[in-house]
């Protein structure tokens, strides 16, 4: 840091030097030491700056407490779902050092998470979990958010064989090729829209229409939809694809409602749903039933909307925070909901949860496998087969029939509906839906 | 420091200027030369490899800004879509190596040429811009080539991204952006003194005037830019190679223009030490701030960019440099001489700046 | 037939939401010839003010906008006295890197003060569809078209009829002669960003009703608007509303009618008509001398 300003000083120092009624006289050898010496002290400064800054100690693998590297999106544009996901990790640092931290093998140590904002940029990411590995000497790493950066930072964490869990939403391509040491017990991308296909299939709709957003997991949503749909006898009559940014999307949305499908699906971020249902409304379209990802499980969805515009969008979700799912960390769903309510003064999407889950999957193999010897905990993992106040949680390894390595594959995910307070309702899987799917009203009859 | 100037002839100063230059390139070629040496023992002293990595980016960066300052800071043509180069490059290695499966090496000459031919491309109508045009042109380039990579799925897989099976190896990296940016260092200390060299900031300076005394100003300004977007090209085959996985939002970046630019400003543009003292300087303050700054790093890197570019807008080696004829000089004699008339700094007609006749156009 | 309509509609519309954005960047850019980076972080600002009107006031966006407009006025005329006016004979570069500059100390100010969760505000006509005769138009959208029709008229006075806007023209064709006879330079430049920057915010706060933003919601907007101006010709203020009704149109129509990618090409062809009509005619298509509106 001194370095750059040590420089900029010198610099000001020559230029008070260099007066010019004396340009031509024999100081100019002066001046040129001068600049020989700035040149040379900035290098010797950086050099040091380098080398000097980033020699800390060698961690204590036996006792301290157990250290956990972070990328987090806190700015950029993933900051949106980078903010929930960083909460889940509090919460779960909270839950742990709680009760004095994960039993290794008799010891109790505590957890520490070291956050780096990833810029939502790829080098960011990668000089990031390279960071943490090679200097902050971490034990495990929680992933970047997006999909892309976390299959480029898994080549890392497998070079130097830490285990990763994927910080949210994960492609399946993050879990094809083959690298033993990333994990995310979220719900694949290709099992969003499954549940809430087949309770709609069982009411009887014929046409559906997909719009998403151009980035991989989306792009994954839609590919599962179409082919599940197709695969339910459903015929897909438009699909539109638009730009992650987008500020515009009525044409494509007018696309899809001149074919009048009985179904529209929207795979995208928060602002994405947001735009969608404002255009939807704006055009005068109201599909009897409406499934879009992510979006209305957010508590600002309905909040900016109004609940009125927003009921009857229905959503899958990863989690809905009911008292059947528990485990002895955290208790219910219902009681993680409210500890979150106490401490962030808002309600949890799924996003949260996910992270929450991560580090205690994370928890419950270091204390099955007694160490936190990277391949014996993940072994543990692997072995693993809960039930936690997130659902089942069981990771694949490598050979893995469905072709991918650390993915909770058999999650299913559930589907909910707004109801017109703006509540979620489970609507699928229709063995443990609280009510029927309810088709959307028109706009002005609202 | 100052010696007073005594009985000294003429022909005695120029004597003296004359060793004295020589006294100091020869000096600076070693000083130099001993920093070369130092660096390329680098991964041999046990540092670790988040160090290897800090080093090899700002190598790569040192790459990259000398680059676009051969365009932009040479020859005044200020590029706002040189990472459309860089992004064309990577794609080349990226579609190569991940779908036909050729091994990195060979295809990096090969993202050079791609990315020179489209530097040619486009060079020829755009280069006959001036000022801010080009710049907006350059930049609408790189943003239809990211929205056009990203639907041209069958190709580049689009939003799916490219996976390139390559082992993640610091030192390797670490060499290969080192040995570039001493090649590319080289060339712009040639490239300052030559006559080449010489033409292009003629160009800067006064191109109608150029061309009159019978400089080829498009076959310089097409040469220039051909050979600046070959080189970002394949900076930027070799990065993705690094990074393993590329999409169009990793390859086309928004923030390669202002982390370009801000380096080879902030070392000084148009000279040849500039721009790597402005990635140095650049990446170890952004990173120290990152590190510590958090959330408020934006505020604070908002703020420096301002104050750079109020008061030390010839950069650190301009300023060194040019001395009391820059911003920060005027300041500090003006603060010294506080009370007595001085130069206006808000109208500085006689500055060094050069003054423009605002017309039509 | 009736696809056809709409979508000239909707182009006509999105056209309107353009120039509106654009609008206040034409101006700066004409008279001042200096690229603004933070325009689109202006445009944000005034989102978030409204929305703060609306949340915590209770005032309509409507009735909140000649006081968004003063505050706009006044911030500009600050941000150019401080930090364009210095670098404005300097090259090109420099207005860029410090605008810059100051859009990510916007972005950073507006996290840590907003968060990045977004927001959208709401107004009495949030939820206002106008529908004639089949076709269908968001009243939010349909204002933005009238505003950004009223403020060419407006700029258009100024510009003509105005002793002070009379003056900006003359600066914006000859900053020396407009010197020597006796303009002062500085004021003027400081009262055309004021105006640009009036603008930007106004259109922020409008356009904040019909989609969600956050903070970083601004690059996008200052890549459009750069492209508008740039198509319309600089100076042109007419031509930017021109552009952007062009730009509308054909981003209306590949979405309308292209199947799938439609949204996307529309995106690039934005991109790809500034290279094409700046390599074939470097003055923009709607140029003319000097500035007019």
């Amino acid at each position: 840091m001194t370095a750059g300003w040590v420089v900029v000083l010198l610099g000001k120092i020559n230029s008070f030097n260099a007066s010019p009624s004396v340009s031509l006289s024999l100081p100019r050898k002066g001046h040129i030491m001068i600049r020989l010496l700035s040149i040379a002290t900035t290098a010797v400064l950086a050099g040091s700056l380098l080398v000097g800054g980033y020699g800390k100690a060698a961690n204590a693998a036996e006792s301290g407490p157990i250290k956990i590297g972070a990328a987090v999106s806190d700015t950029g544009k993933f900051a949106i779902e980078g903010l929930s996901t960083k909460r889940g990790y509090e919460m779960w640092v909270d839950e742990v050092n709680a009760r004095g931290g994960i039993n290794v093998a008799g010891t109790k140590r505590k957890v520490q998470v070291i956050y780096y904002d990833d810029q939502s940029e790829p080098e960011t990411a990668i000089k990031l979990i390279q960071r943490l590995i090679s200097e902050d000497k971490v034990d495990f790493l929680f992933g970047p958010y997006s999909s892309g950066l976390t299959i480029a930072t898994s080549a890392i964490a497998a070079k130097y064989k830490k285990i990763m869990f994927a910080g949210a939403a994960a492609a399946n391509s993050v879990f094809d090729h083959k690298n033993q040491y990333v994990f995310s017990p979220l719900s694949l991308t290709s099992s969003y829209t499954t549940s809430g296909l087949e309770a709609l299939k069982a009411k009887g709709v014929k046409t559906i229409a997909v719009m998403h957003s151009d980035d991989a997991p989306m792009t994954d949503i839609k590919k599962a939809t179409v082919q599940q749909a197709e695969a339910m006898g459903l015929k897909v009559v438009s699909i539109q694809t638009v730009p992650a940014d987008a500020t515009d999307i009525t044409g494509a949305m007018r696309q899809m409602q001149a074919q009048h499908p009985d179904v529209f699906v929207e795979a995208g971020t928060t602002l994405m749903g947001l735009l969608a249902t404002r255009t939807m409304r704006d055009i005068g379209w109201a599909p009897t039933y409406v499934l879009m990802i992510q979006a209305p499980t957010e508590v600002t969805f309905v909040k900016q909307l109004g609940a009125a515009t927003a009921q009857g969008i229905m959503a899958p979700t990863q989690w809905v925070p009911t008292a059947n799912l528990k485990d002895e960390y955290f208790g219910t769903a219902k009681d993680y909901f409210n500890a979150y309510v106490k401490k962030y003064g808002s309600n949890p999407s799924y996003l949260p949860a996910g992270a929450s889950a991560a580090g205690l999957s994370l928890q419950m193999a270091i204390e099955k496998a007694g160490s936190v010897d990277t391949e014996k905990v993940r072994q543990a993992l692997i072995d693993m087969k809960v039930n936690t106040f997130y659902g089942p949680i069981a990771y694949t390894g490598l050979g893995d029939p469905s072709g991918l390595a650390g993915a909770n594959v058999h999650r299913k995910m559930l589907t909910i509906q707004l109801d017109e307070n703006g509540n979620q309702v489970v609507v699928a899987p229709l063995d443990i839906a609280e009510a029927p799917i309810r088709p959307l009203k028109a706009w002005n009859a609202r | 420091m100052i010696d007073p100037v005594t009985t000294l002839s003429s022909t005695d100063i120029e004597r003296v200027e004359r060793s004295a230059r020589g006294f100091s390139r020869y000096r600076l070629l070693a000083l130099a030369l001993a920093g070369v040496v130092g660096l390329s023992v680098v991964p041999f002293l046990g540092v670790n490899d988040s160090v290897l990595l800090t080093m090899s980016t700002i190598f790569m960066w040192i790459i990259l800004s000398s680059s676009w300052n051969f365009i932009s800071g040479f020859t005044g043509y200020v590029d706002f879509g040189h990472g459309v180069f860089f992004g064309v490059g990577g794609y080349v290695t990226g579609i190569l190596v991940a779908k036909l499966g050729l091994p990195f090496a060979p295809t990096v000459p090969i993202a050079a040429v791609f990315s020179a031919a489209l530097a040619l491309l486009v060079g020829y109508p755009l280069l006959r811009l001036r000022g801010v045009y080009f710049s907006i042109a350059m930049l609408g380039l790189f943003l239809a080539a990211r929205e056009l990579v990203l639907i041209a799925k069958p190709l580049t897989a689009g939003a799916q991204g490219l996976i390139l099976p390559s082992e993640v190896d610091r030192v390797f990296f670490y060499y290969l952006f080192f040995v570039g940016a001493v090649l590319v260092v080289s060339f712009a200390w040639w490239l300052r003194r030559s006559q080449f060299g010489l033409s292009l900031l003629a160009i800067k300076d006064d191109e109608y005037g150029a061309e009159a005394r019978g400089v080829n100003t498009t076959v310089l300004k097409l040469t220039v830019f051909c050979l600046s977007a070959a080189i970002t090209g394949s900076v930027g085959a070799c990065w993705a190679y690094e990074v393993t996985f590329i999409d169009p939002g990793i390859m086309f970046r928004d923030s390669f223009l202002i982390n370009v630019a801000i380096m080879a400003t902030l070392g000084g543009l148009g000279t040849v030490w500039g721009p790597v003292i402005g990635s140095v300087v650049f990446l170890l303050v952004r990173d120290t701030l990152w590190a510590n700054q958090g959330s408020s790093f934006l505020v604070v890197f908002g703020v420096f960019l301002i104050v750079l570019v109020l008061f030390m807008p010839e950069g650190i080696v301009g300023t060194i440099q040019r001395g009391d004829r820059t911003v920060l000089g005027r300041l500090i004699r003006r603060l010294r001489h506080r009370g007595s008339s001085h130069v206006d700094i808000s109208h500085p007609a006689g500055a060094s700046a050069s003054v423009r006749i605002v017309t039509n156009d | 037939m009736h696809i056809f309509i709409q979508v000239v509609i909707d182009g006509v519309i999105l056209g309107g939401f353009y120039a509106l954005m654009a609008q206040g960047l034409s101006m700066i850019f004409g008279i001042m010839r200096v690229i603004n980076l933070a325009h689109g972080e202006f445009l944000v600002i005034g989102a978030y003010l409204a929305w703060m009107a609306q949340r915590y006031l209770g005032i309509d966006v409507l009735m909140a906008l000649p006081i968004l407009i003063v505050v706009g006025f006044a911030v500009g005329w600050v941000v150019s006295r401080l930090l364009i006016i210095p670098v404005l004979e300097r090259p090109e570069l420099m207005p860029l890197l410090i605008t810059f500059g100051l859009a990510a100390l916007i972005q950073g100010v507006l996290t840590l003060v907003f968060t990045t969760t977004p927001r959208i505000t709401t107004a009495s006509y949030s939820d206002s569809v106008l529908a004639l005769f089949g076709y269908r138009v968001s009243v939010a959208k349909v204002v933005m078209l009238i505003a950004a029709i009223v403020l060419l008229g407006l700029l258009a006075l100024f510009l003509n009829r105005t002793k002070a806007g009379k003056a900006m023209r003359a600066t914006a064709e000859n900053r020396e002669a407009a010197r020597i006879v006796g303009i002062d330079v500085t004021r003027i430049y400081c009262a055309a960003f004021g105006v640009g920057t009036a603008t930007a915010v106004a259109a922020g706060a409008l356009f904040s009703v019909t989609q969600g933003f956050y903070p970083f919601s601004g690059p996008l907007f200052t890549l459009k608007a750069f492209v508008i101006v740039i198509l319309g010709g600089r100076g042109r203020i007419a031509g930017t509303l021109a552009a952007a009704m062009f730009v509308g149109l054909i981003e209306s129509a590949l979405s309308g009618y292209v199947p799938n990618v439609g949204t996307g090409l529309g995106t690039a062809a934005a991109f790809i008509l500034v290279v094409v009509v700046l390599a074939a005619r470097p003055k923009g298509i709607f140029q003319l001398r000097g500035v007019t509106a």
